[in-house]
This record gives C-alpha cells, structure tokens and sequence, in this order.
C-alpha cells in the first residue's frame, strides 16, 4: 500500500476516527445494541471515505465485501461454537459441570480465577478466535456470575494470551509485516510487557469479584498462577514463540490441582463482604435436589475432546500438511483511492483453510458430543425434566444478532484500511508525538488494530509494518515498539466490540455490550498506561 | 422467529450474497454486477438500523436462546 499522498492533518485525522467516536457514542451512553451501532459506524466510514479520503466506490464495494469474507472467519468460530453450547446444555451437561466444579474447590473464588483465566488462557493457547469466550463465559454463569460479569471476565482476563495464542498465529503475521532484525529480541520483550496484562488479568477478575477484600484473600494465587502463565510465556518464547502461551497455560492448568489443595483456595471464601459480580444465588439452585444426569467426567467431555481434537490436527504434521490443502477465498482486483493507497489485486483474498480452522475443530467436537450424550440417553434423561428446545431454533436465535455487528465491524476495519484512514490514524498519531512519547503510544495503535478487527493478528498486519517504520523514523528501537505493538494488540482484546458481542450473545444479554465495556474500559486504559511506560524502559534501557 | 429476528437473518444473507456478487462483478469487470452486489450490501446495513425502530408490540417472546436458559434468568 502506497500511502505517501495520505493527509495527515487534524481534520483528516478526526475525521478518520469518527466512525470509533460514534461506535463508542453509540454503545455506551446511548445504549443501542451491536447490530444496530456497529452498521452506523460502518456507514460513517463509508461516508468519510468517499468525501474526505477521495475513494472511489468500486474501492469501497471491494473493501466491503473483503470486510464479509474477513467477518466468515470469524463467523465460522461463533456458529460451531454457540452448536456446541447448544448440543452440551440440552443434555443437562452444564448442570453437571457446575455442581462438579463446585464439588472440585468450595472457594467460588479460585473456581471463577481457574476458568475465567487459566482455563480461557489454555483455549486461547491451542485455538483462539473467540473460542475461550464462547466456552467458558456459559461456565461463569453456571457458577454464579452474573452474566455481564462473567462476559467481562470471559473477554478481558485472557486477553494477555492473544498475541502468541493460537499457536502463535499473531506472533507470525508480526514477523510478516514488520521489519525486524533481532526476532528473539522483539519476542522476549513482547512477552515481557504482555506480562502486565497477565497479572492484571487475574486481578481484574479478583477485583470485579469482590473489589479490596478479595484482592487481599487471591493476592498470592495471582501473583504464582500470573508468574507461570505470564513469565512462563516470557521464557518459553526464547525457544518457541509459536507454543509459548500454550505451554505456560499447560502447566498452569495442572498447577491449579495443588492450589486447590491449599486450605486458603480449598475452603469457601470468608470475608468479602460485598460480591458485586455473584447471583444472589447459584444459577439453578433450585434443581440441586436432583441428582445431574451425568458425572462430572461426561460433563467435562467436551472440553478434554476440544483439545484432543486441534492438537491432533495442528502437532501431527503429515496431518496438519493434508488439511491445510484445502483453502477457500475469493478474488479481487486491484482498488485505489485518489489519494494513491494502492491495494493490490488478488486470485485468494484472505483464504480460509476451513479444515485446519478453529470452527472445525469446534465443529467435529459438537458432533463428538452430540453422538456420546445421545448414545448414553443424557438428551432424553434432560427432556424429562426440561421442555427440550429445537438446537436449529436456538443457534438461530443466539447467533445471528452477534454474526451482524461482526459483519459490520469488519467491513469498517477494511473500509478504514482500504481509504488510507487506518494510516491516517497512525501517521496523525506519530507526527504528534516526540520519540518517547511515540513508544508510550505504540501499544495505544495496537489496540486500536484489535479494537477495530477483534483480532490481535489483524492488529499486527494493520499496523506492524507502520510501527517498525516509524520507530525507525524516530530513531528508536524497532523490538521494543513492535513490542508495544504486540501487547496493545492483546490488551486492545478486552474492549473490542465483536469480542463482547460474542460474549453477550453467549450469555443470553444481547444488548448489554455497552455495560460490559464499562467494566473492562478501565482497565485497560490502566493498562494502556502501565504498558506504555513499559515500552519507554525498553526504548531507553535495551 | 420474531421480526427482529428476521431482519437480522435477512441482513446477514443479504451481507454474503453482496460480498460474492461484488466479488464476482468487480473481478470480471462488470460494473453493473458489482453495483447490485454494493446496494444489497447498504440494504444489508440498513436493516438492522431499521430494527431499532419497528413495531416490536406484537412480537412474540422468544422461546429458544441463552436468555431463556434458566441459569441465566
């Protein structure tokens, strides 16, 4: 992309933000939903585009429907996703995981950090792309989180994994798009300011669970789960980038099993007086007379087949080569703006290797599921006590209000990347600020890339080559704003609206995005601070 | 299936028939294709605006989907 023409002036650069600014306007004092907010932003850069960023239309029609192939990645994790809620909760395995978490550690406390951090970490580790959030956002609410709560903790509290989860996908689009020399240098300090939204992801969710007193009580248990998942992320990525956040979550899923054993995380928590996050009373309260149609081991079988199922495809090579054959994009020529942001033409847009995807492993786990519960009776044993629901009916009903703001999220992002907005935003960004004041906000532009795509890969391949660039410009080292890069691109996660969709469609209160962002905004404006003055050490002392 | 409900299913098939419609259109230079594919795209992004301000009175409640789970409730 050609951006040397591109105006880099307030007015260009205010206009450029605007579609943002009114997302914003939009979903948290206003209070519209998603699906509603998110196709006005697109419109607003749309309009902009054409009258300010002089894009002609058949541009702006390429950069949209490259925003719908973009959203069907995306899309192809919600649908298998929200199938495999559907086919697990109509066979009662929810209540059975619930009362067998609960039967696990009587201290709701450790039960909520174990899977709103350390069990969301680990999906995001082998699979990512809003996996974690689906999976483990209905688990908080089987617990006794409220649902905004628990779409708070589910989006925010994995965040820290999403630059090298996926088995380092964004890791690899970085080294892709930005020019940097010493690889292990820009892995190791990427891991070391991602540490921030490590530790700071547990105690978020120990902070919204029962604000000073819990912190007191889980301080310790943050402090030792925050150091193997995020020092040991750190570490690991002097050696494998790729399984680094997989590997640390690894092991601290197994260290949740002598954590448990401590009195202090084994007994029910005593001394919080106020647990603004917590139903007045355990979802389902009301049926634990009963026995659950299932053990806690039938219950938790999707999640041991999810793992089995994506480390099998992505760690068996001759496996792994076969699938990823298979790719499906589509073409487009070559678009340009009078402003000359040049995009070139392609035969595959953004190809989806739809056997190797996330949403396929999802996809093979559901039906996994869906043939174990029915062939050991747990659908009917369920109906018997609940009027059963169509699954068809239900996905329909949760997924489509959350596949429409994904949509028009996307298409913005492009529309925004394809006018020369999105450069306009980080050259606007850059002219403004002196060196030191350019590394504190390299992580601010990465989390504007998530905030914008949802995806700390997408932030990476909008922004890493701009980022290397100018801390070249500025005579600053390139590792350590690629650095910051990275940990925006993952903190950024926590406020992204199509995470948050996908959250609330989950937990059945569609609409209320604007209220979970209210509980993940500050934090990570804190962390926004804190990272930035992490990456103004690296620049001066490294 | 209430008619908010419909809008949205109907905006988002509408999105992915746009997006391969201009995909088709503008990689065989037919401009004509790509600018159906374009307005179904806006009448994709205008419908679940519009939604915002339908009669939703004689809607029935929804009686499948997470808001209905009673761990949620």
């Amino acid at each position: 992309m050609d951006e040397a023409q591109l105006p880099v002036d307030l007015l260009h650069w205010l206009l450029a933000v605007l579609p943002i600014i009114a997302l914003l306007v939009l979903l948290v004092p206003l209070r519209w939903r998603a699906p509603e907010a998110a196709p006005v932003a697109m419109f607003i850069a749309a309009l902009v585009a054409l009258l300010a960023f002089r894009t002609p239309w058949d541009t702006l029609a390429v950069a949209s429907a490259k925003g719908v192939w973009d959203a069907v990645f995306i899309l192809f994790v919600i649908w298998p996703a929200l199938l495999l809620y559907q086919v697990t909760k109509q066979a009662g395995a929810y209540d059975a995981l619930r009362r067998g978490i609960s039967r696990f550690s009587r201290n709701e406390l450790f039960v909520i950090l174990a899977l709103s951090w350390v069990f969301s970490s680990f999906l995001q580790g082998i699979a990512g792309f809003g996996a974690p959030v689906a999976v483990v956002v209905p688990l908080l609410i089987a617990v006794g989180v409220k649902p905004v709560y628990a779409v708070a903790m589910g989006v925010l509290a994995h965040a820290w994994a999403r630059f090298f989860g996926t088995l380092g996908v964004g890791w690899l689009a970085t080294v892709q798009v930005a020019d940097v020399e010493n690889q292990v240098a820009a892995a190791f300090q990427s891991g070391l300011l991602i540490l921030i939204s490590a530790y700071g992801g547990g105690f978020f969710v120990v902070w919204i669970y029962g604000r000073w007193a819990a912190v007191r009580h889980a301080w310790p248990i943050v402090l030792i789960l925050g150091t193997i998942l995020g020092v040991g992320q750190m570490m690991a990525t002097l050696f494998s980038p790729e399984l680094s956040t997989f590997l640390a979550a690894a092991v601290a899923l197994v260290a949740l099993y002598p954590l448990s054993r401590w009195r202090r995380y084994g007994d029910p928590v005593t001394g919080i007086p106020v647990r603004p996050a917590m139903a007045e009373r355990p979802a389902a309260e009301h049926e634990d007379r009963e026995r659950p149609v299932m053990s806690l081991f039938w219950s938790a079988v999707p999640y041991l087949v999810l793992p089995v199922v994506t480390l099998s495809v992505l760690l068996i090579p001759p496996l792994n080569d076969l699938l990823r054959s298979w790719q499906v994009g589509l073409p487009f020529p070559e678009v340009s703006t009078g402003l000359g942001v040049v995009n070139d033409a392609t035969d595959s847009y953004a190809p989806v290797t739809v056997l190797t995807h996330p949403g396929m492993m999802l996809l093979v786990t559901a039906a996994v599921v869906w043939i174990v519960y029915r062939a050991r009776g747990y659908y009917r044993a369920w109906a018997q006590r609940h009027t059963p629901e169509r699954i068809g009916t239900a996905l329909l009903v949760d997924a489509v209000p959350a596949s429409v703001p994904v949509i028009a999220f996307l298409v913005t992002s492009r529309i925004l990347d394809h006018s020369g907005q999105s450069l306009t935003i980080a050259f606007g960004l850059a002219a403004v600020s002196p060196p030191l004041v350019y590394a504190f906000i390299s992580s601010l532009i990465g989390a504007l890339g998530a905030f914008m795509t949802s995806s700390s890969t997408a932030s990476n391949v909008l922004f890493g080559g701009v980022q290397s660039d100018v801390a070249r410009l500025h005579g600053l080292s390139v590792e350590s704003v690629v650095a910051g890069q990275a940990a925006g691109s993952a903190y950024g996660n926590a406020i992204a609206p199509a995470n948050i969709v996908l959250g609330t469609s989950i937990a059945g209160i569609k609409g209320q995005e604007g209220s979970v962002l209210r509980l993940t905004i500050w934090w990570t404006l804190v962390v926004a601070v804190l990272t930035g003055l992490g990456t103004i050490a690296l620049v001066l002392f490294t | 299936m209430d008619k908010k409900l419909t809008t949205e299913t109907l905006a988002m098939v509408l999105f992915f028939v746009a997006c391969l419609v201009i995909s088709l259109g503008a990689t065989q230079g037919l401009a004509a294709v790509w600018w159906i594919g374009f307005a179904a795209f806006v009448v994709a992004g205008l419908l679940p605006v519009w939604t915002r301000y339908m009669d939703h009175t004689k809607d029935a409640p929804r009686d499948a989907g997470m808001e209905f789970d009673d761990r949620v409730s």
